[in-house]
């Protein structure tokens, strides 16, 4: 399926692989999608991201915080847990996986780009496809919280991104 | 903890925080399973204690941790 993908957008993958794989999760998932896209240059101006205008760095700590968020509400704290315990991030050399498996979401984000390339008349899957099909994702998706949590709105984001691609092209 | 303060909050909770609650207490587990199963083999244990201490087999555990 990714013989479409343009290298830069074969390079989210990889790097959101090796983000799963360094967090220690079972599942490649839309988070490490969007910390790898975080990451990337895109063929349009960055300050229309709006408050999404940050760093792979920023991305992971607002994953951090939703993991703290979900746990407080279960009433468990996360701060009791000793701190080397929580900032293990890849610090414990993992037993190598063959394959991480992606979740449902992911592989729907995977999809959606192609649509969202045909959609914008390109040729090649660009980052700013990973993007645009990340910022469709439902609600209910993990990163809506994350979205919401950086006062983000996707579909403002999404909005004036297509509209700075039209008057690119 | 109070059980049944936490059933009852679970009722009216957002499931998507709830769900993911129990993934970030599985992934915690998870390194800290890590940290005392490679302690206990440098300490000695056989991988059948680790296991009985885990309550798990000693294969499964081998398999998970070991080398």
């Amino acid at each position: 399926m990714f013989e479409r993908f343009g290298k830069e957008a074969r390079g989210i993958v990889t790097t959101a692989v090796a983000e799963a794989e360094a967090r220690g999760d079972s599942r490649v998932g839309t988070e490490h999608l969007l910390i790898a896209v975080a990451g990337v240059s895109f063929p349009f101006q960055r300050s229309l991201l709006g408050p999404l205008d940050v760093g792979s760095e920023e991305i992971r700590r607002q994953l951090d915080r939703l993991d703290s968020e979900s746990l407080a509400a279960v009433g468990v704290d996360l701060e009791l847990f000793d701190p080397a315990l929580r900032a293990l991030d890849g610090a414990v050399p993992r037993h190598a996986r063959r394959h991480l498996p992606f979740t449902h979401g992911a592989k729907a984000v995977l999809t959606d780009t192609l649509r969202e390339t045909i959609k914008q008349g390109g040729r090649q899957i660009g980052t700013e496809h990973v993007l645009l099909a990340l910022l469709s994702l439902p609600a209910a998706d993990p990163l809506g919280r994350v979205f919401a949590n950086m006062g983000a709105d996707p579909q403002e984001i999404r909005t004036d991104i297509e509209e700075a691609l039209r008057r690119a092209s | 903890m109070d059980l049944n303060k936490t059933l009852l909050a679970a009722e009216g909770a957002d499931p998507a925080l709830g769900l993911r609650a129990v993934v970030t207490l599985r992934r915690l587990a998870d390194r800290l399973e890590e940290i005392h199963v490679a302690s206990a083999r440098r300490q000695g244990w056989t991988w059948q204690q680790i296991g009985d201490a885990l309550g798990v087999s000693r294969q499964a555990i081998h398999k998970k941790s070991g080398r």
